[in-house]
This record gives C-alpha cells, structure tokens and sequence, in this order.
C-alpha cells in the first residue's frame, strides 16, 4: 500500500482523537497543520515515481469498517433515529456474515492513487486552503468562546480530509463504504458545528429530513452490490468490475446513486440546508470536494463496468447530469444577489463533471454522439451561467440609486428569457422522469 | 500579410456599408439628401465632443469593449476556433452591458437588461450552432471551415445553422423584428439604450466596436458559403445591405416581442439543425 496516501488517510485521524482533549487555539492550530501537511503529502504523492510500499493488513481495514458502521449504530440509538439504527445494524450484518463467510483478502492495492486522481487531491486540498481562512474568519467572528462548536468544526475538517483522501485512493469497493461512512459523520460533525443536526435540518421540508435515509440506504445497496460483484468477479477491486451480464446495468445504477446521492447531487433546493450565511464558505467547501471532485473520481474508477454498458442507462445517467448543470445555473441566476448563488454554482459544474465523466478517454464521442439533449442541456447552463457572471459583475459596479427595487422586482430569469415558463417545475419533472426511465431500463436489462 | 489585409478590409467594409445605405437612403422618395459621408461624419464629430466626465468607468468598458472586439476580428480573419471567437465577443458584451449597468441612469439598467436577453439568445445559439458545426466539419477553425464550404459545401448540410447565425447578425444590427430596443432611436421613453452612459469619445469606441463586430460576424458568416472567400463575403456583405434597406419598410416592435422572436428564429433553428444532425 502506498504509505503516503496512507498518511493522508491516517494522519488527519490520529489528530481527530488528539481534538478531542484540546482547547479552542489548539483546533485551529492543529486544523491549520493538518490542512498544510495533507497539502505537503498530496505534492509529495505526485512527484514521488515510485510509491513506497507498506503492507497493512486487510483486517484493518475490516475492523475499522465495522467499527465505524457500529459508531454510527450506536449514535443514532442515542439520537432516537430509529431508521438509520435500522439501517446501520443492516450494514453491520452484511459486513459480519461477508467478512467471516466470503471475503478471502482485500486488494493489495486498497489505496493507490493514480496520475489523475493525484491530481484530483490536489485540486482538492487547494480548495480547502483557500476556503480555509474564510470559514475560519467566520467562526472566530460569530462562536469566539463556543470551544465545543470549534472542536466539532476541527473534527469536522479532519474527517473531511481523511475522507476525501480514501475516497480519490482507494481501489476497493468497502474502501469506498468505510470512507463515505466517514464522510456522512464528517457532515453530520460539520452541520453541528452551525445549528443543525443531520436528522432534523430544515424540518419543515420533507426531502431534507428523509436525505440521511436515502444516503444511508444507497450505502447498504452499494454495499450488496459490491458484494455481488465479489461473487460474480471474485475482487472487490473497480478494476476488475467490467461485465455482469443481466446484472450490469442494474449495479451501474447503484453505483451511480450513491455517487450522487452521497455526493449531495440531488435537486439543488438542498444547498438551502445551509441557511445561515456565515455557514456558506463551510458549505462551499464541502460541496467542492463530495459533491464535485468526490463522484467524478467515484464515477472514474467504475469506467470500466460503464464502458461495457449497452447505452441507453449511461445516456440517461448523462441526461441527469445536464439537468444538474442547468438546475444550477438557472437557480443561480434567479438567486444572483442571493448567498446560495455560489453553491448553486458548484451544483452546475458538480453536473457538467457528472455527465463529462462518462466520455471515453480518448475521445468525447459518447458525449456528442448519443443524444442531443445533454448537450442542449449543458450549452444552456453555461449560457446561463455566463447571464449570472454578468449579472453580478454588474451588481459590484451598481450605483446605488433607489431605482434599484424598481429594476429588480422582477425575477432576473423572467427579465432576460420573456417567456412565461415555470422553470422551476420543468426542472423537478426532469429530475423525476430521468430517475425514474433510468430505474426502469435497468430493470428491464435485467429480463 | 494576409491577415492583416483582411483585417483592414473587414474595418473598411462595414463603415463603407452604412455609408451605401445612408446614400440609398437619401434616395427614398420624400428624404432628403444628407452628406454622403455622414454615418463616418457623425462618428468623427462624437470624438470631437468632450465627454461629461461623470462616469470614469465609462472610459474603461468602452475602451475594453472596443479592444475585444479588435481582439475578435484579428482570431476571426486569422481563421481561429469559432468558440473563441464567441468567448472573446462575450468579454466584449460583458463590458458593454456592465458599463450600462454601472450608470446612474435608470433607463441604461433596463436596457442592460435587454442587453443581457439579447447576450443570452446569441450566446445560445452560436453554442448550439458550433454543436452542428462540429458534428459536420470535425473541426471548429474558420480557415479550415471556410475551405471545407468551398469543396463540399458544408451549408448544404447547415442551412438553418447559417440562418441562424445571420439572425444574430441581424439582433446585432438591431434589424427588422429582432431589435432589442437598444439603439437609441426606440420610441419609449426608455430609448436611451445601452449606450447611455458613454458620451463623446467614449461613445464614438463604443460604436466602433459595434461596427467591429458586424465585421465580425459578417466575416464569419463568409466561412460558409461555397465561393472564395473575397466573394463569399462580398455576398453577405450585400445580404446585409439588403436588410439594413428592408428594416426602414418593417415597424418596430416590443422588445419582449423581438427577443421571443429571436429566440425562435435563431436559437430554434439551430436547434432544428443540431437535432436533424443528430438523426440524419
């Protein structure tokens, strides 16, 4: 195993128990080091030719499975959430009867980045440092005092790092469980940290307070589908995963759902989760890496399972993707002055990597040739996006005049498209229908 | 050497067409007869003309604009990537549509406002059409579209395409039913346009970077047509002229109403062309 994508795993870990027992400077300061030496690690990683080889054992990687699974069990019996402790003992199950009953070994190479997911932490890891300050700034300006909201906020950040590091390394599809598993308490440590709690967040919408079901629940089913593939391939390593026959495109959708469900790519009225707006560099963050660097490097290392697809499920799963890139933009848009303009942003670019990840390697040919629509689609969100940069590059130089609530009472997509359509609902119709044309032909394939 | 020919001949080309149309025009029964010259008259006298000096942005979107016009022309004769064009056109809306924006002037917001419709529509549409155009051509470079439409004929297979590039050229010219209401000579009371903050010589850049731009287009328009290129443009050239004629026999309309109509005729068309692309 790769010993520095080790480190970025295990590092950032060891700190998160060493958190736990500091004081308020002591997190900031340990998040800072932490940030700076997953930065080190991540260029370290690059410009290293060959990787030096440590051998861990795969019981590690078992225990800790089972250990986090069992955390998240044992936390939500404590919070009373008696369908992720429903869930979670599921988990816990599988993982007990598969270990013990099937699972020779995991792949030796359980982390080992390649060129281009190396890259991809770094892309990552610049992101954090960057957005770093600003979240910093912000709580140190609103929760000065509040050591139990900065030592949640550590923990948080740490999680987030290692997380993020397993998700791009690993090679294995328990590697990618255990590390969403890490990314799901991540979040829930994150939210806590600004006033929410993940099972209550924005209780008066519906969606919002089921969406840990669902993330859970598409967990169990990636985690049933990877153990389906064990029996099928005889690995539980991506590069192994090419052809199910009937079962295909029925486990490419699994996949692709729990990409985008854990990636938070879901209809964009969830960035609204993050009401406050001291919240919103924290939220950018997180959304930069799982719901946009996280499912594309997710979606990468299946390529070779996807590639063997008939056609009609990538088209749809591309379609899904366009819709996102539009959603974004639009709401971005409507919402220019808004302070979830910004993530929706991030949505719309989260989207244009989702349907871009399909493409063949070597040429965009799936992309182009297939179907129209996602090309619209997509030309129609950057046309978007490009209405929205020019709208809020204006609104910097606006002199302030008092025509102002004039010119803005109307809605800023409805001014520059004078057409009287309902957005709004074409887009939740696109979500519903692609999801649900994607579920049918992948249970069609399966007759 | 060549480019650079072009590129003067381009400049020269469009003042040398509104100069043909004010002269058709003073041939109209019931006009009378002006300087031949006025069109490149009115624009040497807005120079002389000192500008009122309270918006000191103004300066800077109109230069901007102008320089990313010229910046388009020089890609375009040089026979670059059509997107880059278009990105470069962009910056130059961008500018234009900020200065708008940045004025104290309630009626330069709205017509930014318009603006931005107008930059939505052909930003769509050129996107669109660049689809269709690499589906065809493999290829995006304007020299090697150009040679391509004079050995195959690439319209044969891109004429609602063409259409709807003319189209925007037509937006861009403010003509017949796909005027935005930006040119100043609209008959509300929020005539003033996009150029309402710009004043003496910043308002003479901003013209020549309109002037720029329809070379621009006209040049690009040029790539597709199955003749040499010196004639292939002489042939839009005159299309234009044409339309330019025909727009003093078409009534203005709503703004709301051109914008809707623009977006049937031009991004419409190319969506026709892109989809039969697709299945055919």
């Amino acid at each position: 195993m790769d010993l520095l994508a080790l480190c970025l795993v295990f590092v950032p870990v060891v700190l998160f128990f060493v958190l736990m027992f500091t004081g308020e400077k002591s997190a900031y300061l340990i998040t800072v080091i932490s940030a700076v030496f997953f930065l080190l690690c991540t260029v370290a990683l690059i410009v290293t030719p060959e990787p030096v080889i440590l051998p861990v054992p795969s019981l590690l990687w078992r225990i800790l499975t089972l250990a986090t699974v069992s955390l998240i069990f044992w936390h939500s019996v404590r919070d009373k959430q008696l369908i992720i402790s429903v869930i979670t003992f599921i988990q816990a199950v599988i993982l007990v009867v598969f270990e013990i009953v099937s699972l020779q070994a995991e792949p030796d190479n359980f982390l080992a980045p390649t060129l281009r997911e190396k890259l991809l932490l770094l892309c990552g890891t610049l992101t954090i440092l960057i957005f770093m300050p600003f979240v910093i700034y912000l709580l140190k300006k609103y929760y000065s005092g509040a050591s139990f909201r900065i030592k949640r906020f550590g923990m948080g950040i740490l999680l987030l790092l290692s997380s993020f590091a397993g998700l791009i390394s690993s090679n294995s599809v328990t590697g990618l469980f255990l590390f969403w598993q890490w990314q799901y308490i991540a979040g829930c440590l994150l939210l806590k940290v600004y006033g929410n709690t993940y099972g209550n967040a924005g209780a008066k919408n519906v969606f919002l307070r089921t969406f840990p079901y669902m993330q859970q629940t598409a967990l169990t089913l990636f985690l049933s589908a990877g153990i389906a593939a064990y029996y099928i391939t005889g690995s539980m390593s991506m590069q192994d995963f090419r052809d199910f026959g009937k079962l295909s495109e029925f486990l490419a959708l699994i996949i692709y759902v729990t990409a985008v469900l854990m990636g938070l790519l879901i209809p964009e009225n969830y960035v609204y989760r993050f009401d406050s707006a001291k919240a919103v560099p924290a939220a950018g963050m997180y959304l930069v890496i799982f719901s946009l660097i996280v499912p594309y490097a997710v979606l990468a290392k299946f390529r070779p399972l996807f590639h063997n697809l008939t056609g009609s499920v990538i088209s749809l799963m591309i379609i899904y993707g366009g819709i996102l890139v539009f959603a974004g933009a639009y709401f971005s848009l409507s919402g220019y002055r808004n302070r979830h303009s910004i993530l929706n942003l991030i949505m719309s670019m989260s989207g244009l990597a989702v349907a871009t990840v399909f493409k063949k390697l070597q040429s965009s040919i799936r992309f182009l040739s297939n179907n129209p629509l996602p090309l619209l689609l997509v030309i129609a969100g950057i046309v978007l996006t490009a209405a929205y940069i020019i709208m809020w590059i204006s609104s910097i130089f606006t002199a302030h005049t008092g025509h102002t609530s004039e010119i803005n009472e109307e809605h800023p997509v409805a001014s520059i498209i004078p057409f009287n359509i309902n957005f709004d609902l074409i887009i939740k119709i696109g979500y519903i229908t692609t999801a649900a044309l994607t579920l049918g032909v992948s249970l069609l394939c399966m007759k | 050497m060549h480019e650079i020919i072009w590129f003067l001949a381009v400049i020269l080309s469009v003042p040398a067409i509104y100069i043909a149309y004010n002269y058709i025009n003073t041939l109209m029964p019931g006009q009378s007869r002006t300087y031949i010259l006025q069109p490149v008259y009115r624009l040497l006298k807005l120079f002389e003309k000192k500008d009122d000096g309270d918006n000191f942005l103004a300066y800077f979107f109109s230069a901007g604009s102008c320089l990313f016009a010229l910046i388009a022309l020089y890609m375009t004769v040089s026979g670059y990537n059509f997107l880059f064009i278009v990105s470069v056109l962009s910056m130059m809306d961008l500018l234009v549509i900020t200065g708008a924006v940045s004025s104290s002037e309630f009626s330069g917001r709205i017509s930014a406002k318009r603006g931005l419709s107008r930059f939505v529509v052909w930003l769509f549409t050129s996107m669109v059409a660049s689809a269709s155009v690499y589906k065809i051509a493999g290829t995006l470079k304007l020299d090697e579209l150009a040679h391509l439409s004079e050995s195959s004929g690439l319209i044969v297979n891109l004429p609602f395409t063409f259409i709807s590039l003319f189209v925007i050229l037509l937006m861009k010219g403010n003509l017949l039913h796909f005027d935005f209401g930006l040119s100043g000579d609209e008959l509300s009371v929020f005539g003033d346009a996009l150029f309402s903050p710009y004043s003496g010589w910043s308002l003479a850049v901003i013209q020549l970077a309109q002037w720029t731009e329809i070379g621009v287009w006209l040049k690009i328009l040029s790539a597709f047509l199955p003749v040499t290129k010196a004639v292939s443009y002489i042939i839009v050239s005159l299309l234009y002229l044409t339309f330019l004629i025909l727009d003093r026999f078409v009534s203005d309309i709503e703004w709301k109403k051109a914008a809707r109509l623009s977006w049937g005729w031009a991004a419409g068309l190319s969506i026709i062309n892109f989809i039969y692309l697709f299945y055919y």
